[in-house]
C-alpha cells in the first residue's frame, strides 16, 4: 500500500533541487535568466507547487533585497541586480526541497538500500532540532529563575547554559537509544515496509519536461543558439 | 606506531550524534542571520566555529571513534540539504578534512588533543570549502572573495582562534561530565 | 507451552573495583528468585532508587548491552534462557514501555511511529494493516494525526501501541503514569489489565504511585532496604493486595504533618488575572480566564493533563504572554527575580554547579537555613560531590532545597512530589514547613500536582482547570 500523495519521488525532487540550485546559480548574468525562472516556476505550478511557492516568495524577496542592498555598498548596479537574483535563483531549488516529507525521504532511502544508520540519524536531527528549540527555551529560563544574568556574571550564565544542555542531550539520548533498541531497530538486519514510495507517471512527466527545458538553458549557456 | 583504528558505531553511539548534531545546528541559529546576510568569504565560518566546536568537541569525547565527526558532518549536511544543497558538502567535506588531519597526527580520540584538532579546525575548513563552491557556482575569482587581505587573514586568524576556544570550553565540559559520572 | 519469566539467583552490581571477591562486592540485589505465569499483572515498587529500573533493564536487555553493571544469575522468558542475547532478541518476546515518551518518538505522525517497531521486526505489510487498525482502535489515536501535537498521556499511549504492535506477550513499563493524569492513567491500566486478563500478557510494572496501580494487580514486588550485608535491596512479594496495602499505607504523611488550614483574609494581592485569554496555535487554552492570588495563600492547581497547568505558571512568571487580557503582579519584573521561587518538574535544569554545596549557597539569604535544609534533606555527606552525581530523587530534593533556600515570598512548585518515594516526601515538607516557619506564615505557594496524597498538605485552596 502507499500513500496517495501530490507531491513527487522524493529522491526526484531531492535531484533536481541540486540541479537546480546549481544552474540558478551559474545562469545569474545570463540575459534570459528571468525566463528560465519563469520556465521551471510554470513547470512546479502545473505540478500544483503553488502553494509552497507562495509560502517562500515573501522570504526570498526579503532576503534578496537585503543582498541587493548590501551590495550597494561598493558593487554596480548590476552587481546589486546579480545579488538580487542570485537570492531568487533559489525559489525552484528551495520549493523541491520543501516540498518533500523527511519520512518520505527515509522510505526511499529504505528502498535504495542507503544504510538504515544514515535514515535514522538524519529523522533524529530533524525531529530533535524541535525538541531542543523547547529546551534551550526552558533551560533559559531556569537560569532566570536562579537569577543569573548574563551582563552581570558571563561565566556563570555560561555554566547555566551548557551544563544543563549537555546532560539533556546525554539524557535524551540515551533513552532515545534504549527505546530504538527495544523496539527492535538493528543496523544490521534489514525489516519490512509498511508503504512503498512508487515512482508514479507523473514523476516521469516531471523528470522529462524538467530536463528537457533544463537541457536548453545549458545548450544557451554553454553559448549554442537557437 | 599506532594506526587509526576504525571501530563499529553502535545505535548509541549513531543517536548520541544525531543529537548532538541537532544542537549544534540549533545553537549555531542564533548566529545564523548574520551567516545569511553576510558573504564576506570566511564571516560564515568565524560566526560558526565558537557553537559547532563547543558541541562537536563534547560529541567526540562522548563517542571517540574515527569517522564520529564525519558522521556529525553527513548529518548535518543532511538537514542543510533540504534548505541549501550545497551546504551539504560544505559541512561534509570540512568535517571529513579536520577529522582526516587530526586522526593522521594523533591517530585515536582517546587523546584530549584529537578532540581538540578535529572539531578546532572544523570551521577553518568550511573556507576553502566556500572558496571552491563559489568559483564553481558564482564564477567569482580567489581574489574577489578575498576582498581586503588583512580582513581576509584576520577572519580566518579568527575562526581558527574561536574554533580552538570552543573546543577547549567542549573538553572542558566534557571533563567535569566525566568526573560526575555522566559521560 | 505457555509464557512465563523466571528469574533465578539474579544479582546485579554497579561496583567496578578490580579483582574484587563476591562477598566482598556491593550489590544492588543479590539472589532473586521469582516467576511471573502468563495473565499476572505485578507491581514492582519501592523508594527512590532502589532498583527497580535497574531490574527492568536486565530483563529487557539493556543491562548489560547498553548499560554496564555486573552481573550473575539467570532469566527465562518462555523457558529460553536470555541473558545472552542482544536487545533486538530479547524485544521480540518483551516489550519494553518507558516514561519521556516525547523523547522517544522520532515521526511527524503517528502511523509511522506504530509501524516503525513492526517494520523493524519485519512484520508482514498486511499484518502490519491489521495490527496497526487495531490498535489505534484500541487507544483511541488518529493514523493521520501529527506526534507533535498529542498530550503527555497521548503520547504516553502512542509508545504503548508501538509496543503493542510488536506482539509481545511480555510487557514491562517503567512508571509510565509519572507524567500522567488520573483519567489517561485509568485508561493505560484498564487496558492493560484487559491485556493479562484476556489475552492473557505478562504485565510487568514499575510504579512510585502504587495506590494508583494497587486495585489492578495481582501481585506486588516491593523493594526494601536488604538485611544482609553488601546487598542493598530485597524483594518481599506480596500475592494479597489488600494486605500490602493496610500495611503500607499507614505511615504516610497524616502522622507526620497536618493539612494546610489557616486562610488569610484581607491580604494584599499578589497576582491578578483579568479577562484572560491565551491560545497556542488553533487551540485556545484559557478563555475569559480571570484569578486572584493573595499574600499568604496556598493553592493547588488540578486539571488533566495538558489543561495548561504549567502554562498558567509561565504565564504569572512572564515566560509567556496572554493572548488578550491582563496579568499584574504585586512585584515588578526586576523583584519577583529575587522574591518568587519556581522548582521546575525536571532538577536537571536548575542544577549546574561543581559541588552540592556551590549549589546551595549560590544566591542564599541565610547560612543557617541552608544549614538546616542540609539536614533536613541528608545531604550532609554529599556536599563535595558533583550535583550530576547524585541519584534522580537526590537531584530532585537538591533542586527544591536551592531554590527555597533563597527565601522566597512566593513559591512555585511544578509536581514536586513526581518521583519521590515516601521518605523524602516527608523531607519535603518538613523544608516547607521550615520555610513557612521563617515567613512567619506569610509565604505564598502555588503547586500543580497530580499526586492525591501530598494534595491537602500544599495548599488549602484548589484551582481545578478545565478540559477543553
Amino acid at each position: 500500500m502507499h500513500r496517495t500523495e501530490k507531491n513527487l519521488h522524493p529522491i526526484l525532487s531531492l535531484v533536481f533541487s541540486l540541479f537546480l540550485f546549481v544552474s540558478g546559480l551559474l545562469f545569474v548574468k545570463e540575459k534570459w535568466f528571468l525566463i528560465y525562472i519563469l520556465t521551471f516556476l510554470i513547470i512546479l505550478l502545473i505540478f500544483r507547487f503553488g502553494g509552497t511557492i507562495l509560502k517562500i516568495m515573501p522570504l526570498i524577496l526579503i532576503f534578496g533585497s537585503l543582498m541587493a542592498l548590501i551590495t550597494t555598498i561598493n558593487g554596480s548596479r548590476w552587481d546589486v541586480l546579480y545579488s538580487f537574483y542570485r537570492v531568487f535563483a533559489l525559489v525552484p531549488a528551495i520549493t523541491l526541497s520543501m516540498s518533500i516529507k523527511p519520512v518520505h525521504l527515509v522510505r526511499s532511502f529504505n528502498q535504495i538500500k542507503v544504510p538504515h544508520w544514515i535514515s535514522l540519524g538524519f529523522l533524529i536531527v530533524i525531529r530533535f532540532v524541535r525538541i531542543f528549540l523547547d529546551e534551550i527555551r526552558q533551560i533559559r529560563q531556569a537560569i532566570i529563575l536562579r537569577g543569573i544574568r548574563f551582563t552581570e556574571t558571563p561565566v556563570l550564565w555560561g555554566r547555566a547554559f551548557f551544563i544543563p544542555l549537555i546532560i539533556r542531550v546525554l539524557s535524551i539520548s540515551e533513552n532515545l537509544a534504549v527505546s530504538l533498541e527495544t523496539r527492535a531497530f538493528s543496523t544490521e538486519v534489514e525489516g519490512t515496509a509498511y508503504e512503498t514510495i512508487t515512482f508514479e507517471k507523473r514523476n516521469y512527466i516531471f523528470a522529462i519536461m524538467s530536463s528537457t527545458c533544463l537541457a536548453v538553458y545549458i545548450y544557451l549557456f554553454i553559448g549554442g543558439e537557437l | 606506531m599506532k594506526k587509526i583504528k576504525f571501530e563499529k558505531f553502535t545505535i548509541k553511539d549513531i543517536v548520541f550524534l544525531a543529537v548532538i548534531t541537532a544542537v549544534t545546528l540549533l545553537a549555531s541559529g542564533p548566529v545564523a542571520p548574520l551567516v545569511m546576510t553576510v558573504t564576506k568569504l570566511g564571516t560564515q565560518a568565524f560566526a560558526m566555529a565558537l557553537p559547532f566546536s563547543i558541541f562537536t568537541s563534547v560529541g567526540l569525547r562522548k563517542v571517540k571513534k574515527a569517522g564520529s565527526l564525519t558522521i556529525i558532518g553527513l548529518f548535518s549536511g543532511l538537514f542543510l540539504l533540504l534548505m541549501a544543497p550545497v551546504m551539504f558538502f560544505n559541512q561534509f567535506v570540512a568535517t571529513l578534512l579536520s577529522e582526516g588531519l587530526a586522526l593522521m597526527l594523533f591517530k585515536t580520540y582517546k587523546d584530549k588533543i584529537t578532540v581538540l584538532f578535529s572539531s578546532g579546525l572544523f570551521s577553518f575548513f568550511t573556507i576553502p570549502t566556500t572558496v571552491a563552491v563559489n568559483i564553481l557556482l558564482k564564477d567569482s575569482s580567489l581574489s574577489q572573495q578575498i576582498g581586503n587581505p588583512i580582513t581576509f587573514v584576520l577572519l580566518v586568524l579568527g575562526t581558527t582562534v574561536l574554533g580552538f576556544l570552543g573546543a577547549t570550553i567542549g573538553n572542558k565540559i566534557a571533563d567535569e561530565l566525566q568526573k560526575a559520572g555522566k559521560l | 507451552m505457555s509464557i512465563s519469566v523466571e528469574v533465578k539467583n539474579l544479582s546485579l552490581s554497579y561496583d567496578f573495583t578490580e579483582g574484587i571477591p563476591a562477598n566482598k562486592r556491593m550489590w544492588v540485589f543479590k539472589d532473586l528468585n521469582f516467576q511471573i505465569k502468563k495473565g499476572e499483572f505485578v507491581l514492582l515498587t519501592g523508594f527512590s532508587g532502589c532498583g527497580k529500573s535497574s531490574l527492568i533493564n536486565m530483563m529487557n536487555g539493556v543491562i548489560p548491552n547498553l548499560k554496564n553493571a555486573y552481573t550473575e544469575g539467570s532469566i527465562y522468558i518462555n523457558g529460553q534462557k536470555v541473558e545472552n542475547t542482544t536487545v533486538r532478541e530479547r524485544a521480540k518476546h518483551i516489550g519494553s514501555v518507558f516514561q519521556n515518551p516525547r523523547e522517544q518518538i522520532i515521526f511527524d505522525e503517528i502511523l509511522d511511529e506504530i509501524v516503525f517497531p513492526m517494520e523493524n521486526l519485519g512484520i508482514d505489510p498486511r499484518k502490519m494493516r491489521e495490527s496497526l487498525k487495531r490498535l489505534l482502535e484500541m487507544t483511541g489515536l488518529r493514523a493521520d494525526a501529527k506526534t507533535a501535537i498529542l498530550s503527555g498521556g497521548e503520547k504516553q499511549k502512542l509508545m504503548t501501541a508501538c509496543t503493542l504492535g510488536m506482539g509481545q506477550k511480555v510487557l514491562i513499563l517503567d512508571e509510565p503514569l509519572a507524567n500522567m493524569d488520573t483519567r489517561s492513567s485509568e485508561e493505560l491500566l484498564k487496558l492493560l489489565k484487559r491485556l493479562s486478563e484476556e489475552k492473557e500478557y505478562i504485565v510487568i510494572l514499575a510504579e512510585h504511585r502504587q495506590e494508583k496501580v494497587l486495585p489492578y494487580v495481582d501481585r506486588v514486588f516491593s523493594f526494601v532496604k536488604s538485611t544482609q550485608k553488601n546487598v542493598l535491596i530485597d524483594i518481599e512479594i506480596w500475592k494479597d493486595t489488600d494486605t500490602y496495602r493496610k500495611r503500607n499505607f499507614t505511615g504516610s504523611l497524616k502522622n507526620v504533618f497536618k493539612p494546610v488550614n489557616h486562610l488569610k483574609e484581607n491580604n494584599e494581592v499578589l497576582f491578578s488575572i483579568k479577562n484572560m485569554d491565551y491560545k497556542i496555535g488553533e487551540r485556545m487554552l484559557f478563555k475569559d480566564f480571570s484569578w486572584e492570588i493573595k499574600r499568604g495563600e496556598e493553592w493547588v492547581v488540578l486539571g488533566e493533563n495538558g489543561c495548561g497547568k504549567t502554562t498558567l505558571f509561565k504565564l504569572l512568571n512572564d515566560f509567556e504572554k496572554p493572548t488578550s487580557g491582563s496579568i499584574s503582579s504585586f512585584y515588578s519584573k526586576k523583584e519577583k527575580r529575587k522574591k518568587v521561587g519556581y522548582v521546575l518538574q525536571n532538577p536537571d535544569y536548575q542544577l549546574f554547579m561543581p559541588r552540592v554545596k556551590d549549589e546551595l549557597y549560590l544566591n542564599v539569604k541565610s547560612k543557617d537555613f541552608v544549614y538546616e535544609l542540609i539536614r533536613v534533606f541528608m545531604l550532609e555527606d554529599m556536599l563535595d560531590r558533583h550535583p550530576l552525581s547524585l541519584s534522580e530523587g537526590q537531584k530532585r530534593k537538591l533542586g527544591f532545597a536551592c531554590i527555597i533556600s533563597n527565601e522566597p515570598e512566593v513559591l512555585f512548585l511544578d509536581e514536586p512530589t513526581v518521583g519521590l518515594d515516601m521518605e523524602c516526601i516527608k523531607q519535603l515538607f518538613e523544608a516547607l514547613s521550615l520555610l513557612r516557619i521563617r515567613s512567619r506564615k506569610e509565604l505564598t505557594v502555588i503547586s500543580i500536582s497530580h499526586d492525591k496524597r501530598v494534595i491537602p498538605y500544599l495548599g488549602n485552596r484548589i484551582l481545578t482547570l478545565p478540559q477543553d
